[in-house]
């Protein structure tokens, strides 16, 4: 009530409508997203006023594509786009979750039951599901070698639903190793040290993984070699450009020659800096055939260029930040913030570094590296849109391997869980609750079907015999998940078809939290006015 | 020659920023006239603003170092990456390579192209086939009668219909110079106030950015600084903030000079609560992002009406408002754009005052580092008289462009003064550079610095019909193809009142709890506001006490 008084602009809805407004957004929802599911899903072609494209196949990429007007669908794609950044995936499920469980309150509220029954029972059920989950899950040792056949099962089975078959296989191997490249033992894996790079090519369309790094921009002297051997890479974050001192409040030239000579001491430090380089260099390369490559956080202006170049040494400026770490990384060495640490220690070492052009974009490449700790994806592809969802996809595909070495666990696909943990709610949960949030466990165990049978609804299969077929081969005590080419069940684990153990949890936990706060609301309050129109 | 790197973030600031681009555009394609007397080597370099490049099919280009950062869906007709790269993407669903399963197409209403856009089509086309006819003597006599025609019906049309700032937008940009905010809809997204733009620029979203910024500055041997356009009337100042933070961060020694910008508001808050998160906005976003920058120039007009005798800017329309503030920044920046080298030797008729972005800050700051700059106009410029009479200019010709403000004479103050295209009282001509220098004394300022240029802001055809006054008074000029230009920069305290305006909404937020309940849904904690409050009083000490001091001490 009190932020009514704030707004009275602010419309209201009553208890009903607002339950039924909130029902209604979060079925509209999962319509959409239904579609999306699985490695039969529907991708999308999104083409906008100006022409621009978005290809998704992915649910996160589609919210964020959507314009959402409604507050309370826009609370659900909130949800399950955060559901996105805590682990990785699982969006489009989220998002058919919460749309079930809503359309199965709907059936119970219309037949007289109060919503707050219904969430007692939701959080019955969620607890249990939890607890399934654990006794349900494969678990995994990931020790020092971790088994590269499972970390490939699950990269592939999310692969597989945002890309064709076998793009998706050739993305499998390539986001393992990947990140089975950046991982150091006993420390938690950073995927920011896999570098994502894209070329524009129109015929090329290959992805593969550079052991080394690629950087997007090349050395700027003429005379600088494009093609480089035996190469120690210093890794640096120290300004060889002329700058003005800092603007300082309290000081002041006096006359234009002060002025000068600061001016001129101010490149003379410069100089050398730049001479401090050229020592180490000669230092390591003289009387071998071993090339130097600096590369640099800060500017390199022109004159500083020519010096190295000079001196036959090839310089890139304005690295990425990120890349001082992964050069470091990929290359050894460490990264210097000042000229007076350089040590011939703080080299890096690379086999080969050489440019590749492209139009006016330029590529160095850093290969050949020993024992590397960071890597490139580079994708081609033959456009801006194609590219960024092969970049979606690979993203996707490192945090399910990230994921899978730190859930040492895994848990059967294709539907399989959410079959199992159905048959366990209804046939074992259910009769130790008393009264009528039964029904609400009942509800929420409906709910989990979503996921097998919009699988085999996006396959063209007849859903209701495809859930029979799994139900009965699970009272059995047959685990079994749905073979979407025959819609007969199969065994997940010979298919080798497997979840993110972390992802499932994430869903189970959030989808009942939100339907639960959508079933609960007394009123809606619509307030805000539209952007600034011109 | 020193590159500058343009950032705009924010509806208002890229229709501030378009006629900018415009503005520029119109003196480079003037070069070639040989008509016009002053525009060709006018000791204006351009490659401080723009870059060098070319498409991968070998074509040069010639394009702004810009990122421009704006909401998605606000682009109307334009490309996000341009048309000058332009592989036409096919939207042929059987060229699709990356999946073979079921796909479902989803198209949006086409925005139509105006007849401006389709003009400049058009006038691309035909400069393509003059080229290949070389016939391009008849072609352009005979056009450009239809042209003059044409020309008319075109700006009337954009007057009645400007929606995107793309709209009225005749440069071509770099593919990597227009970002779209995901997650942000032009008109549908709640956008009104800082709380919503929070957290929007993050993650991948915030390096893609950061690393558009990074490719410009890469390229450049010298840069100069950067300068910064932004929208802080809206959800637009928390991404200024966030993002400019992190700019700043990254090339820690570069001048960043900041201009903020809003268009009048279209009415006045409606209830209490809508002035007091007004008024917190206007603090919030202030006070956030002034600590990334080295310098800031606000532009803040609530009406124009007052700007100009001469002028009539239609307050509702941000094609009208954004064009003065555009010409504004053209001007107060053009000695950042002069040529170094030949102001020094050759062309000392050609340009006067030429200075980097860190001379300019250096300046504006003064002994008291003063961060905050109260903006003056005079559009048309002041006439100069002749030799014979030097008296100087009375002051009153500046109009502020800034709204809560009083007019005083604070000896400390440094001023840069921006002077193009004066015209001489005696000849109606353009006056000579050493005239326009004696008009505008030293007078008694410790930092006072005078740009000048002969050559007037040249008028493009998107430029809206702000002249009226002017032509009917006809004591100016003949034709409006270009209009002389004053601006003044002063780190005066006549911005206290904007300062300290700021400075109480955070001291008591709204007059009561509301003001705290506001910050608090936007996540602020009270910690972070009091960071903010401290920052501006930093900000206004520079103004307040030592002004005080040093003006007794000269007693």
């Amino acid at each position: 009530m009190a932020i009514r008084l704030l707004n009275p602009n602010a419309e209201t809805l009553n208890k009903m409508a607002a339950l039924s407004m909130n029902i209604n957004a979060a079925k509209g929802l999962q319509e959409v997203l239904k579609t999306n599911l699985g490695p039969k899903g529907t991708i999308k072609m999104l083409v906008g006023g100006a022409g621009d494209i978005r290809l998704t196949k992915d649910g996160n990429t589609l919210l964020k594509e959507m314009q959402i007007q409604n507050p309370t669908a826009i609370m659900i794609a909130r949800t399950a786009v955060a559901q996105d950044d805590i682990s990785g995936d699982g969006t489009t499920s989220t998002v058919l979750f919460i749309g079930e469980l809503m359309k199965q309150a709907e059936r119970y509220i219309a037949e007289g039951m109060h919503p707050r029954v219904l969430v007692d029972g939701f959080e019955i059920a969620k607890r249990a599901t939890l607890e399934f989950l654990e006794k349900f899950k494969t678990p995994v040792v990931m020790g020092d070698s971790p088994d590269k056949e499972i970390l490939k099962m699950v990269a592939r089975t999310t692969l597989r639903t945002k890309v064709y078959e076998a793009l998706a296989d050739r993305l499998t191997d390539i986001v393992v190793n990947a990140v089975l490249c950046i991982r150091k033992q006993s420390e938690p894996i950073d995927l920011f040290m896999v570098e994502i790079m894209h070329m524009k090519h129109k015929f090329d369309t290959d992805t593969r993984l550079v052991e080394g790094l690629v950087l997007d921009h090349g050395a700027r002297h003429p005379d600088m070699k494009k093609r480089v051997e035996n190469c120690h890479i210093l890794t640096c974050n120290v300004s060889l450009e002329y700058e003005k001192s800092e603007i300082n409040a309290g000081f002041f030239y006096s006359n234009a020659e002060q002025r000068e000579q600061m001016v001129a001491a101010e490149r003379r430090s410069v100089d050398e800096r730049v001479q401090k380089i050229i020592d180490l260099k000669k230092k390591v390369c003289e009387g071998t055939n071993d090339n130097f490559v600096v590369i640099n956080q800060k500017g390199i202006d022109p004159i500083s260029l020519d010096l190295l170049a000079r001196e036959g040494i090839v310089g890139l400026r304005r690295a990425k930040r990120r890349n001082m770490e992964r050069l470091v990384l990929a290359c050894g060495g460490e990264a210097v913030n000042s000229v007076e640490d350089l040590t011939p220690d703080v080299l890096g070492w690379a086999g080969l570094v050489y440019e590749h052009v492209l139009g006016e974009e330029k590529y160095t490449f850093v290969e050949e590296v020993k024992n590397p700790h960071s890597c490139t994806i580079l994708i081609k592809g033959p456009n801006d849109h194609t590219i960024a969802q092969i970049k979606d996809a690979v993203r996707d595909g490192l945090r399910a391997v990230k994921n899978t070495l730190e859930d040492e666990s895994v848990v059967l696909g294709a539907g399989a869980f959410e079959v199992a943990a159905r048959q366990h709610l209804v046939n074992e949960v259910k009769k130790t609750v008393k009264g009528r949030a039964q029904l609400g466990v009942e509800a929420f165990a409906d709910a989990l079907l979503v996921i097998p049978k919009t699988l085999a609804e996006n396959s063209g299969l007849d859903t209701q015999d495809a859930i029979i077929a799994l139900q009965r081969e699970h009272d059995n005590g047959v685990i079994a998940g749905l073979n979407h080419h025959t819609g007969e069940p199969m065994d997940p684990q010979m298919e080798g078809i497997f979840d993110n153990y972390s992802v499932k949890r994430q869903i189970i936990n959030s989808g009942p939290i939100i339907a639960s706060q959508l079933l609960l609301v007394d009123e809606v309050i619509r307030a805000g006015r539209n952007m600034r129109k011109s | 020659m020193k590159e500058i790197i343009s950032i705009q973030v924010g509806g208002y600031a890229n229709f501030v920023g378009s006629h900018f681009w415009n503005l520029q555009d119109e003196v480079l394609g003037r070069k070639d006239d040989e008509e016009s007397s002053c525009f060709p080597d006018n000791g204006i370099n351009f490659d401080v603003l723009y870059r060098v490049g070319e498409t991968r099919q070998g074509l040069e280009t010639y394009t702004p170092r810009l990122v421009a950062i704006d909401a998605r869906g606000s682009l109307g007709a334009v490309k996000v990456a341009g048309s000058l790269y332009d592989n036409p993407s096919s939207t042929d669903t059987t060229l699709l390579f990356s999946w073979k399963g079921k796909l479902s197409k989803h198209v949006s209403e086409p925005e139509i192209k105006n007849e401006f856009l389709q003009s400049l089509e058009q006038e691309e086309l035909d400069w393509v086939t003059s080229q290949q006819t070389s016939t391009s003597r008849d072609l352009k006599e005979k056009s450009s009668s239809v042209e003059s025609r044409d020309e008319h019906k075109i700006l009337q049309n954009l007057e009645d219909t400007v929606q995107y700032w793309t709209d009225y937008s005749k440069v071509h940009f770099h593919p990597l110079s227009l970002f779209e905010l995901d997650g942000v809809w032009h008109g549908t997204t709640p956008f009104d106030d800082y709380g919503n733009g929070r957290d929007i620029l993050s993650g991948y979203m915030k390096d893609d950015a950061l690393d558009r910024v990074r490719f410009f500055v890469e390229e450049a041997d010298h840069m100069q600084g950067l300068q910064v356009l932004v929208d802080d009337s809206n959800g637009f100042a928390a991404v200024s903030d966030e993002f400019l933070e992190a700019v700043h961060d990254e090339y820690d020694k570069s001048p960043i000079l900041l201009f903020t910008a809003h268009p009048p508001p279209l009415r006045s808050p409606a209830t209490l609560f809508e002035s007091v998160v007004r008024r917190i906005h206007d603090a919030v976003s202030f006070s956030a992002i002034v600590s990334s920058s080295s310098s800031v120039i606000p532009f803040s007009l609530s009406s124009f009406a007052k700007l100009s005798r001469y002028l009539q800017v239609n307050d509702a329309k941000n094609f009208h408002t954004s064009a003065v503030y555009a010409s504004a920044m053209s001007c107060m920046t053009l000695p950042l754009r002069m040529d170094l080298s030949e102001a020094h030797s050759v062309a000392i008729d050609k340009v006067c005052g030429a200075m980097d972005m860190g001379d300019l800050i250096y300046v504006l700051s003064g002994r008291l580092g003063r961060r905050v700059s109260a903006s003056e106009i005079a559009m048309p410029a002041p006439l100069i008289p002749g030799i014979e009479r030097t008296e100087p200019l009375d002051s009153s010709w500046f109009e502020s462009l800034i709204q809560d403000i009083i007019k005083t004479d604070d000896q400390v103050a440094s001023e840069a003064v921006v002077v193009q295209g004066a015209l001489s009282a005696d000849s109606k001509l353009p006056a000579p550079i050493h005239d326009v220098v004696n008009c505008f004394p030293r007078k008694d300022k410790q930092f006072f610095q005078l740009s000048a240029s002969p050559c007037p802001l040249a008028v493009p055809l998107p430029f809206p019909d702000i002249f009226g006054p002017a032509k009917q008074s006809k004591a100016w000029i003949s034709d409006f193809t270009s209009i002389s230009v004053a601006t003044k920069l002063s780190t005066s305290i006549s911005v206290l009142p904007y300062l300290e305006e700021r400075v109480l909404s955070f001291q008591n937020p709204g007059g009561s709890s509301l003001g705290w309940q506001v910050l608090e849904g936007w996540g602020l904690q009270k910690d972070d506001v009091k960071e903010l409050c401290e920052e501006m009083s930093n900000v206004v000490s520079a103004y307040r006490d030592k002004s005080w001091d040093s003006a007794s001490d000269s007693e």
